[in-house]
């Protein structure tokens, strides 16, 4: 996979500190995705994929 | 050891609002070492979340800088969960260090093309905002 530059990700940007109304905005809640047991067991590796209609 | 693509879960972050989160999943973003505002990273990531309903879909879809993804029923504990979203539009950085985590398994290909081109147009927008609480002195993470 294509990494995104060093300089992506050393540009100055506002901070969640000083800007918690940005992060609100755009529905900051995150939930924790609750994987199943043969996941967490490494029995199954995950693959994620975009939805079949994007 | 991870790498680009990843999902990874970790054990203890701080989140957006300061609080600290147990056991979330983030996507890796970048495993090089660099400094941001002075502070050492050496692990960049976007968080996942698990999208709750389709009213929780519609919102998340309204803003550009969430990625909404699909995870196999075999992958989730509750198949009605198994769409979920990046928050590309934030940038968490992390020092391996500080934190422990664990590697579930990777995005595919498609979908890291889809993110890397959504995060290089959100970067052009100016609308990325950096999540640094994770690299400070005082981060109590492990």
């Amino acid at each position: 996979m294509k990494s995104l530059p060093k300089s992506f990700f050393e540009k100055t940007r506002p901070n969640v500190r000083e800007n918690k109304n940005i992060a609100q905005q755009t529905d900051n809640i995150v939930i924790p995705i609750e994987w199943s047991k043969e996941v967490l067991e490494g029995k199954k590796k995950v693959l994620i994929k975009l939805p079949k209609n994007n | 050891m991870c790498k680009i693509g990843d999902i990874i879960v970790i054990d203890k972050y701080i989140g957006d609002d300061g609080q600290a989160v147990g056991r979330h999943s983030f996507v890796v973003l970048s495993v090089d070492k660099g400094k941001i505002g002075g502070i050492d990273y050496d692990l960049v990531a976007n968080a996942i979340s698990s999208i709750k309903n389709e009213e929780h879909k519609k919102r998340i879809s309204k803003y550009k800088g969430n990625l909404i993804i699909n995870m196999d029923n075999e992958y989730v504990k509750n198949p009605n969960h198994k769409e979920g979203f990046i928050k590309a539009m934030c940038l968490v950085y992390f020092k391996k260090e500080k934190i422990k985590y664990y590697t579930l398994g990777s995005l595919s290909v498609e979908t890291w093309e889809a993110l890397e081109k959504l995060l290089e147009e959100l970067n052009e927008m100016d609308t990325i905002i950096n999540n640094t609480y994770n690299i400070e002195e005082d981060a109590t993470l492990v």
